[in-house]
């Protein structure tokens, strides 16, 4: 185990001189992520970070990686505060992303993922009751 | 952990100060492989001293319009650093703690580094 040190890199290089950093709130938080077919599936609420526990010591010998893109309704606790409990977050594996750019491209259906569960519950129970709901308007 | 754990805390320094709060988290970004996009691997964290609230992308120095916006955001947070992740000790439920002194370094990348001891 490798505990807390000095930096590793010149001090310039955390700065990003080469454009291949990725700041979170700014590149990440709040993009859309759209499927294989380009439909639209939600955007990223949160992300989980592999190699850091809270209250752990900190192993420096394997930096930490952002393993999953988490969705779920992280509005609700951004206005009236608290957190979303783990076990109701939906889940994107991070192997499942092929681009990050101004979106953020999956190699999967939207129709297979969990996260688009609610979208899937409403078309199928309710929008296709409503007569003419099953076809595209003419 | 969740990155937003980290959002937000603030992070003390080895003599128990306060550096200010986490406003952003860097990651650096490995070369693709294939149809994968590379692993973000965490490098290091930006703190602001004076505010938690997001930047807005004015920090990375090429934007400075509109100017009176520019400016406030550049005054809310004054002093904002970018901390290497090495020097991070543990993140506790309420603060993330340092376990060596870091160097200063701006994140303005307009600032000069100043030299330090290492």
């Amino acid at each position: 185990m490798t505990r807390a040190r000095k930096p590793q890199q010149p001090l310039e290089w955390y700065r990003d001189p080469d454009g291949r950093g990725v700041d979170a709130r700014l590149h990440v938080l709040d993009r859309q992520m759209i499927d294989t077919d380009g439909v639209p599936v939600s955007t990223v609420d949160d992300l989980e970070l592999d190699g850091v526990e809270i209250g752990e010591s900190i192993d420096h010998s394997r930096p930490p990686q952002v393993s999953e893109i988490l969705v779920g309704a992280a509005i609700l606790p951004r206005i009236f505060g608290g957190h979303v409990p783990r076990s109701r977050w939906d889940r994107i594996p991070w192997e499942d992303v092929t681009r990050l750019a101004t979106v953020v491209e999956l190699r999967v259906h939207a129709d297979d993922l969990d996260a688009t569960w609610v979208e899937r519950w409403f078309r199928d129970r309710v929008i296709a009751r409503i007569p003419g709901g099953r076809h595209a308007p003419e | 952990m969740l990155l937003s754990d980290l959002l937000g805390k603030p992070v003390h320094a080895v003599d128990g100060s306060s550096l200010g709060a986490i406003v952003d988290v860097r990651f650096r970004r490995s070369p693709r492989t294939g149809r994968h996009e590379g692993a973000l691997e965490l490098i290091a964290l930006v703190v602001s001293p004076h505010s938690r609230h997001s930047m807005y992308g004015y920090e990375r120095g090429r934007v400075n319009g509109p100017l009176v916006i520019a400016a406030l955001i550049r005054w809310l947070h004054r002093k904002s650093r970018v901390i290497p992740w090495d020097c991070v000790s543990r993140v506790e439920p309420d603060a993330v703690v340092l376990g060596v002194e870091p160097p200063v370094i701006p994140l303005d990348v307009r600032s000069p580094i100043p030299l330090t001891r290492l």
